[in-house]
């Protein structure tokens, strides 16, 4: 090859390299679009998955009370409307039952320790009652310097205990643990509430595939109130010990 | 008299742009992940050869050259690195564990044997570049079908514009050693304005490197 020759394959190599430049910026541009349409795809599910968790919300209300209380007060009043002096007692027994079913409809919908003591509390009190519930072993530590009040608005120690339900709820329905520790402590910013079981385990990357791929709409609900919480979830998977470690920011005042 | 002032303003703006990645590193380092903290190692030993590059010319070349060499197998260990810990593929792990351990072998036995350290590398950077081209073609590759088959990750986006920027570089790190010979006869205007194309090219290179730091979020 000659000079003259060399010159052109160079110019011609760095032709290519330009053309790999536009290629690349081109593609970037392409992924730029996809995300940006992924985004809204998932914003729409969030809010699909929004809407659906009120509506099985009001489904399962309305089921309760149509189960639980209707038909107790529809033979009070039956009782009632004869009048007759012996089912007086009868009577009063039907609405007291109506009055507790009430009462527990209502602390399913908001629980009292929750509004009256806080999340860590609450957290504590649901952990003793799904102990009784079955043979599995979970222990709730709080190492956290908040027992009652937490730098929280009510709404988002709300949302923090919706989160902290769902996560125990799936490790119950699918990690088949035998122990489970429920530990809060905090940072000068943060809430960290970490669940560390023996039971299967899952890592980030896989809660994100079955995220994109699931139908269900437990973990877009999830991740719905984990956004609205601005909080963050770090899934990993050991040999012993898995966890889940939940990050939520608190408003501390003049941060 | 123009190409050559901007030449010589390019070449300083290159070894100065190495710092806008590694800064914006050391901004964001909370948010890095294993993958961007490799690559903040890596633009800390560029900087320190950046530096070092004229130091070491001033003392003597062979001191120079050497100084290169070692700057070539710590470069291709971290960038290797760089791509083994964003391979997900087990399979691709594997292929990359083998390519790290064949290229520092290869380096090593090339720049040990006969007192080679201290000369002008003409084998394993030029390897380098044809593994990393390769490796950056092989990873846009992997993306494009993702994104084809709608499964690509948002989390990633960060990734290719790293991978965009090893590509472009090492395409002109790699034509600097197939036209090697022709650059040191070609008339001095030619051989500037290729300067300042290459200069371009690691400005653009640590510019993207910097985008793809900034892109990374929590």
């Amino acid at each position: 090859m000659d000079e003259e020759n060399i010159g052109f394959y160079f110019a011609l190599s760095w032709a290519v390299i330009f053309v790999l430049a536009v290629c690349m910026l081109l593609f970037h541009f392409y992924y730029r679009a996809y995300l940006h349409k992924r985004e809204q795809q998932k914003q729409i599910e969030s809010f699909a998955a929004v809407v659906n968790a009120e509506e099985r919300q009001k489904e399962a209300i309305a089921n309760m009370i149509h189960d639980e209380v209707i038909h107790l007060l529809a033979v009070a009043a039956q009782h009632v409307y004869l009048n007759k002096p012996e089912s007086r007692e009868k009577t009063l027994s039907l609405v007291q039952q109506s009055i507790s079913s009430l009462k527990s409809i209502s602390i399913d919908l908001v629980p009292k320790t929750l509004m009256m003591f806080g999340l860590i509390r609450a957290l504590a009190q649901h952990t003793r009652l799904i102990n009784t519930d079955n043979g599995r072993e979970i222990e709730f530590i709080n190492d956290s310097i908040y027992t009652t009040e937490i730098p929280l608005p009510k709404s988002s120690e709300v949302m923090a205990y919706r989160i902290c339900l769902e996560i125990l709820n799936n490790l119950l329905k699918h990690s088949n643990f035998t122990y489970l520790r429920i530990s809060a402590t905090n940072t000068d910013n943060d809430l960290h509430i970490d669940f560390d079981h023996n039971g299967k385990g899952v890592t980030n990357q896989e809660i994100a595939d079955m995220r994109d791929k699931s139908q269900g709409l437990g973990l877009k609900s999830l991740q719905s109130r984990l956004a609205i919480l601005g909080a963050t979830m770090d899934y990993s998977a050991g040999a012993e010990l898995s966890s889940v470690k939940l990050t939520i920011p608190l408003e501390i005042s003049g941060r | 008299m123009l190409l050559s002032s901007i030449a010589h303003t390019l070449y300083y703006v290159s070894a100065g742009s190495v710092f806008a990645p590694l800064l914006l590193c050391m901004y964001k380092y909370r948010t890095l992940n294993r993958v961007l903290r490799v690559l903040f190692l890596y633009l800390l030993v560029c900087a320190a050869v950046e530096v070092g590059n004229p130091m070491a010319a001033k003392h003597s070349m062979s001191s120079y050259f050497a100084l290169q060499n070692v700057f070539t197998l710590v470069e291709a260990t971290l960038l290797l690195v760089v791509y083994l810990l964003h391979a997900t593929a087990p399979r691709e792990k594997s292929i990359l564990r083998v390519l790290l351990f064949t290229l520092l072998l290869f380096g090593l036995i090339t720049f040990a044997t006969g007192s080679r350290m201290g000369a002008n590398d003409v084998l394993v950077k030029p390897v380098l570049s044809v593994v990393m081209i390769g490796l950056s073609i092989y990873n846009y590759f992997i993306v494009l079908r993702d994104l084809l088959r709608g499964t690509a990750h948002v989390e990633a986006y960060y990734f290719t514009f790293l991978n965009g920027s090893i590509l472009i570089y090492f395409s002109t790190s790699f034509l600097g050693f197939v036209f090697g010979r022709y650059l040191e006869t070609c008339p001095k205007p030619i051989f500037e304005m290729i300067w300042i194309l290459n200069m371009t090219a690691n400005i653009v290179y640590n510019g993207l490197m910097a985008v793809s730091v900034w892109m990374k979020k929590t």
